[in-house]
């Protein structure tokens, strides 16, 4: 190989898979209200083979009849925990095909977990408390990240180059309640603005009966 | 009578076995508990209340220009066990206040069995002592209304007058993302359900049918006492007398979006010609429908419309039933969330038509009401409520007490609301 055509190719590696971004995703509804909760997801075009790991902290809490967060990505295989901090007791369970389980009655500061070993949305529900709703994103894509209070998650360390961004939310009207778009990540901070059509919410109304 | 008791004891029996089955220790054993204390300051301008013999809609009248004075408005205890591996839920209400006929006695206890849903459509049975599914104002602890003190004309009637013991079984799926629900009940005693309403007209106020306990009727002179000569001075909400079952239907549906609707009927299936120790079967239908809509993230608003009849007595020519009323009764509810409390509207309208003897016993009742309540949270165990109750009736049958047929009472509350659990 000529030394040229070696120097051209160590620069477009260089330029491209070697060095690394960040990506800024900003999710809004169409008259411009930020969506929280949204899991935005950047896929390479490129095979990168990293595997799936995240620093947010693996649990679903049970506070005040809620669960919190409301959305939890995790990767395939994750333990998570459910500490309940409430003073009544919970039964969490899910029937969702890509983890179906239920833990049964358990009361103040007690925890349990629960393995994931199979990626999906994984819809949580209190069988007790009928409007205790979250949801358990289950991946195997290491760039992966929620939006915010403002609409926006960054996610990063993504590799530079083309990519798909992938955005997921439960209220979303687009099939499989996600819409993608391709991107180009570049080495410095990418930015990407998508408007995301929501369903109303529904508040759950059934009173003590 | 023999009935309900019964069915309080095995319940209360099953419960027990199974939580000491299940309770590892005395705190699991008190965590299940829960309670209300509600202590109010009170001033009213009006009638003596009907709780007193009169036709006073409210509470807490005693027939005087202005008065003021602090009552204990309820002090309730809940007991909700919960039986691992079955999933079954036991509810009892016990609860004890000044206006009820026993000091201490039960309100609601029943039994649910709700399964761990595995799909979109879920389902679940209750049985036991109940108040049917009618009332969107009471989704507070112990039966309470969450947005104001006292709840509506239609669910203050339900509260007082539709206890029922009996099964109730409910089924909820989505279609198309569209919520559907089902319940259906069979139930007894609930037999003389329309009394009240009959012989008082529309009430509104904060005070529950109890198991064990009656609700004086309005005295009414000794031309009606000589109609009525079998019909006891009070009335037991909680009775059964004529060995039939009665059954309700409610069909809920949430499109998608900010507003739910629901539709009930009621029909108890009373025998208006048995008596009982002065308690009548009473034939009671009813309608009713509700609305509950999100206006935005902080505004809500409820409403209600009720229609329906009752008769009760022996077939008289040439007027019928001895007594014979249609009644209707709507409100609608705004509520708005603010940082700092709560401020909820409501307006009234209800109205009872008698159909026949009215020379007799006229129990015709018109009126409108109007509602302001600001609650707020002062601790997370307290919650200050203030509250201003307008009444403006007309009710004939006020004659018999010597009083002018058209009352307009005015009711001031702060209520102090202590929860525990």
């Amino acid at each position: 190989m000529r030394p040229a055509v070696a120097f051209v190719m160590v620069l477009l590696w260089f330029s491209t898979a070697a060095r690394a971004g960040d990506v800024n995703v900003y999710v809004h509804t169409d008259d411009g209200h930020p969506v929280a909760d949204a899991v935005v997801t950047i896929v390479p075009a490129s095979e990168i083979g990293a595997a799936a790991k995240f620093s947010w902290p693996m649990k679903v809490v049970q506070h005040k009849l809620a669960f919190d967060p409301f959305v939890l990505i995790v990767p395939v295989g994750a333990q998570v925990a459910f500490p309940n901090f409430d003073s009544v007791s919970h039964h969490v369970f899910s029937f969702s095909p890509a983890k179906k389980f239920e833990i049964e009655l358990y009361g103040r500061d007690e925890t349990r977990s629960v393995a994931f070993p199979t990626s999906g949305i994984v819809a949580l529900g209190c069988n007790i408390h009928d409007n205790m709703s979250a949801f358990i994103y289950v991946t195997d894509h290491p760039f992966a990240a929620k939006t915010d209070a403002e609409g926006k998650a960054t996610v990063t360390g993504v590799p530079a180059g083309t990519a798909t961004a992938d955005i997921w939310h439960p209220r979303s009207t687009a099939p499989g309640q996600r819409v993608a778009q391709s991107l180009v990540v570049s080495p410095g901070t990418t930015t990407l603005t998508r408007e995301l059509e929501l369903r109303a919410q529904r508040k759950v109304r059934h009173g003590s009966y | 009578m023999a009935h309900i008791r019964i069915a309080g004891l095995a319940l209360a029996l099953s419960l027990s076995v199974a939580q000491a089955n299940e309770a590892d220790g005395l705190w699991t054993f008190l965590d299940d508990f829960s309670g209300r204390l509600d202590v109010r300051a009170i001033a009213i301008d009006g009638e003596r209340s009907w709780l007193k013999d009169s036709f006073g809609k409210t509470r807490f009248g005693n027939g005087e220009d202005l008065e003021g004075r602090f009552v204990l408005a309820n002090a309730a205890l809940v007991w909700q066990p919960q039986v691992m591996d079955w999933n079954l839920a036991g509810y009892v209400h016990a609860q004890a206040n000044p206006g009820q006929y026993n000091g201490v006695d039960l309100v609601e206890a029943f039994l649910k069995w709700k399964p761990v849903p595995e799909s979109d459509t879920r389902f679940s049975v209750r049985g036991g002592v109940f108040f049917p599914p009618i009332s969107l104002e009471h989704d507070g602890p112990a039966w309470t209304p969450t947005r104001t003190l006292t709840p509506s004309a239609i669910n203050a009637w339900v509260g007082e007058e539709v206890l029922v013991l009996g099964v109730e079984g409910t089924v909820r799926t989505l279609v198309d993302e569209h919520e559907l629900q089902l319940t259906g009940a069979v139930f007894q005693n609930n037999d003389t359900s329309g009394t009240l309403l009959t012989y008082r007209g529309w009430a509104m106020h904060d005070t529950l049918a109890t198991m064990f306990g009656d609700f004086a009727i309005p005295d009414r002179g000794p031309a009606w006492s000589g109609f009525y000569a079998t019909q006891a001075p009070s009335t037991e909400p909680a009775r059964e007398v004529d060995g039939r079952f009665g059954s309700y239907l409610r069909l809920d549906w949430t499109p998608p979006g900010p507003a739910t609707f629901n539709v009930l009927y009621y029909d108890n299936h009373g025998n208006p010609e048995v008596v009982e120790e002065g308690q009548y079967g009473w034939r009671t239908r009813f309608v009713n429908a509700g609305v509950a809509v999100d206006l935005d993230e902080d505004t809500e608003l409820l409403a209600q419309y009720m229609n329906g009849e009752t008769v009760m007595g022996h077939w008289m020519p040439p007027e019928g039933w001895m007594a014979d009323v249609g009644f209707a009764s709507a409100y609608v509810l705004v509520s708005h969330q603010f940082e700092c409390g709560l401020l909820a509207g409501r307006v009234d309208w209800f109205e009872v038509r008698d159909r026949n003897y009215e020379w007799i016993d006229d129990n015709n009742d018109d009126g409108w009401a109007g509602t302001i309540s600001w609650r707020t949270p002062v601790r997370e165990w307290a919650t200050v409520v203030a509250e201003a109750l307008y009444i403006d009736s007309d009710h004939p049958a006020r004659v018999d007490q010597g009083h002018e047929p058209s009352q307009q009472e005015l009711l001031l509350q702060l209520a102090l609301q202590i929860d525990f659990k």
